[in-house]
């Protein structure tokens, strides 16, 4: 049974991770807070209409609000001459204020509570089974793989409108490529894998997910490859021993992921800068070394 | 309403509460603005995030539910948080706003764990605390208030302390730099200030949707107005209404957050100062189209009816003008010329009056004015001018149009022949 959890942890960790590198190496990492909040309303609607855990009515839902969610920012920017921060903090704030309102009230119909919506349930992901191809895995497995499947195909399909769109933006539309477009796919992909990880890890540590391991690994790659496994290792790290310390100590499974990722980051981000500084110290040396041999 | 009143008649705190709540809203506010216009509003959510640890931390090592205690930790923790933002800006690739997403994230994540803990630790208060999340104003009792008014005062006070250098370096950073003002520790200020107006509304709004509070209030304000002071005069106000009609409906109904219904209620101010609001409203835009729209029909009339002067038809009727170009309310364009005296009913049909005449004839010549413009010095053909011409003559000002005449020397006749009309005779030099 704990094996599940790891697995769980593991595939919803990757899919977050791997869809949010493009949101981090474009500065649009808050772009992750506020998909995750603004999915809410989504989700409690579709929970309310279908009645049921129905995970592609949640998937529509929650994918309709992620795009309002970027259609409203860039209208109250566009149109309202609100900052671009600014606009952020209003529609998302908004958009899972509607949410809670509506699971407060509903929430005798729902099994969504606001407990739920915050924490996740990681721990109870390994025992909401179903059968599928006759094998009885949990639900979650099954979801989690599909995502990462998705996340997986759309990266390899479109690598380099990806890797154009976030370097050479001018290069990549004088390629034809639109930017625009091409944002709207990295959401898209922000806002679906939000989903499905909402109910194991909550709206909030989603985003630990999605941007940590990117920002660590940035810290320590030069290519866009290198970033990406790099990504991916640093996210699997991150659940292993998140998962492993959270059931130690018995406390919230999905906290414990967050913070060994912030741990992970810490630690790579000091000893970039030591190292950083010891070999500035040697360019700076042996700069000045060549400069006095060839004055000789 | 009445659910309202008798929940006063029952709980005499809700008086005190919710003129609290509304005050320390107005408070965040007014802080608030001064974010927004340095364009650092999500550092608010950021913080806010950042300082479950901070509450979580402080009620463990305390065991009690004690306002000044669990204040001091969040501010501890919010203070945290802005510098570990500073630092990760500062020390790798992520921008401010990348940083914010770790730390927030991160934080929060911690802040999750030591939560669990303290719903295992089974101390008295341990369900309290969820209040935190998303914001409980009915929890609040007098001592609360009095504690979060007291750094919310004195977050004021420091406030209006610095107003004027605050005020500087919001609008002009550089300008103030150069007149020595030494604009980091004013950056610093904002800092400390962001992290009070945060941490003072926590258990009112709660922590999740506390930004909301220090964002939204800024930006509704300044669709309204231009001018600071009544920018902050305003937001205050946004801020503490919505603040009160929050804390009413989580008296009446205990189990509904505080915090969702302050938020959507200010975003439902936002969306109708979308439609109403004098500068950027859709409404007087809507307005200001229409009114365009009409002035251009009347000008193409009133250029239609000079051109038929010219072939020798002084009284024209409403079939002349048809005949020589479309009008879709051609009687009701008339009558609004008419109440405006640029033309007169006769039996016959219709005559300019001087004022009218004048304006035709200003209409005419600068449309043949851009024309033979277009052909001289952009040097376009003669066949592809007349559009230009016909929406560049209502925009035209005298000032454009006397630089017009000096530039093409007073011409006498236009690319197409016709003869340029002038209010007087011109002298050739």
């Amino acid at each position: 049974m704990t094996s599940w959890i790891y697995i769980n942890a593991i595939i919803i960790g990757l899919s977050c991770s791997l869809a949010g590198v493009f949101l981090v190496i474009r500065h649009k990492a808050m772009l992750t807070d506020a998909i995750s909040h603004a999915v809410l309303p989504g989700l409690v609607l579709a929970f309310l209409l279908t009645g049921s855990r129905n995970t592609s009515a949640m998937l529509t839902g929650a994918f309709v609000f992620g795009i309002l969610c970027i259609v409203l920012i860039d209208w109250l920017r566009d149109r309202l001459r609100i900052a671009d921060d600014a606009s952020t903090g209003i529609v998302f704030t908004s958009l899972f204020a509607l949410g809670i309102i509506l699971v407060s009230r509903y929430a005798g119909q729902t099994d969504l509570d606001q407990e739920c919506v915050l924490h996740g349930e990681l721990l109870l992901s390994a025992f909401r089974r179903i059968s599928f191809l006759g094998l009885n895995i949990p639900a979650t497995f099954l979801t989690g793989t599909f995502t990462l499947l998705g996340v997986l195909i759309v990266l390899f399909a479109a690598y380099r409108p990806f890797l154009l769109t976030s370097f050479q933006p001018q290069y990549a539309a004088t390629m034809g490529f639109s930017i625009a477009a091409w944002n709207y796919v990295v959401t898209g992909m922000a806002s679906a894998v939000t989903v499905i990880s909402f109910e194991a890890v909550g709206a909030i540590l989603v985003i630990a997910l999605m941007v940590v391991p990117a920002a660590t690994a940035w810290i320590i790659s030069k290519r866009l490859p290198e970033l990406l496994w790099k990504t991916a290792l640093i996210s699997i790290a991150g659940s292993i021993v998140g998962v492993s310390y959270g059931i130690y100590a018995n406390i919230s499974i999905a906290g414990s992921i967050a913070f060994t990722l912030g741990v992970i980051f810490l630690i790579t981000a000091l000893i970039k800068k030591k190292i950083g500084a010891v070999s500035m110290k040697k360019h700076h040396q042996s700069a000045i070394h060549n400069q006095f041999s060839n004055n000789q | 309403m009445e659910a309202l009143l008798s929940t006063t008649y029952i709980n005499p705190n809700l008086l005190w509460v919710v003129t609290g709540t509304a005050g320390l809203a107005a408070i965040s506010a007014l802080i608030g603005t001064f974010t927004y216009l340095q364009k650092k509003s999500l550092l608010s959510d950021a913080v806010a995030h950042g300082m479950l640890p901070g509450i979580a931390g402080a009620f463990l090592l305390y065991g009690q539910k004690d306002p000044l205690i669990l204040m001091l930790g969040a501010l501890t923790w919010g203070f945290i948080s802005v510098f570990s933002i500073d630092w990760i800006s500062r020390n790798t690739l992520l921008r401010p706003t990348g940083a914010m997403a770790v730390v927030l994230s991160v934080y929060f994540g911690l802040g999750m764990m030591l939560l669990t803990r303290v719903q295992q630790s089974g101390l008295p208060d341990a369900t309290g605390l969820q209040g935190f999340l998303f914001g409980q104003a009915a929890s609040i009792v007098p001592y609360d208030l009095l504690i979060f008014l007291l750094f919310g005062v004195l977050a004021l006070i420091l406030l209006i302390a610095n107003y004027r250098h605050l005020k500087w370096v919001s609008f002009d950073p550089e300008g103030a730099k150069s007149r020595g003002v030494r604009v980091d520790r004013y950056h610093h200020l904002l800092s400390i200030l962001v992290v009070t107006g945060t941490a003072i509304g926590l258990q009112s709004i709660g922590l999740i949707l506390m930004a909301s509070l220090l964002i939204t209030p800024a930006a509704l304000a300044r669709m309204w107005t231009n001018k600071l002071s009544n920018m902050l005069l305003l937001a205050a106000a946004f801020g503490a209404g919505s603040a009160i009609v929050g804390a009413s409906i989580s008296f009446i109904d205990a189990k509904m957050p505080t915090g969702p219904w302050i938020v959507l209620c200010l975003a439902g101010t936002l969306l109708v100062s979308a439609f109403f609001s004098p500068q950027k409203g859709w409404w007087k835009s809507y307005l200001q189209r229409k009114q365009n729209t009409a002035q251009i029909h009347r000008e193409n009339l009133l250029k239609t009816m000079f051109h038929l002067k010219e072939t020798g038809l002084n009284t024209v009727g409403e079939s002349d003008i048809l005949k020589k170009r479309h009008f879709g309310k051609l009687s009701k364009l008339l009558q609004e010329l008419q109440k405006l005296q640029c033309i007169e009913k006769q039996e016959q049909g219709w005559v300019f009056t001087e004022i009218g005449l004048q304006e035709g004839r200003r209409l005419t010549r600068l449309h043949r004015l851009w024309e033979l413009y277009l052909t001289r010095k952009l040097r376009l053909q003669t066949d592809h001018i007349h559009p230009l011409a016909e929406s560049i003559e209502h925009i035209i000002t005298p000032e454009l149009e006397v630089a017009l005449l000096k530039e093409l020397g007073n011409p006498e006749v236009d690319p197409h022949m016709s003869i340029i009309p002038y209010d007087k005779p011109q002298t050739h030099d």
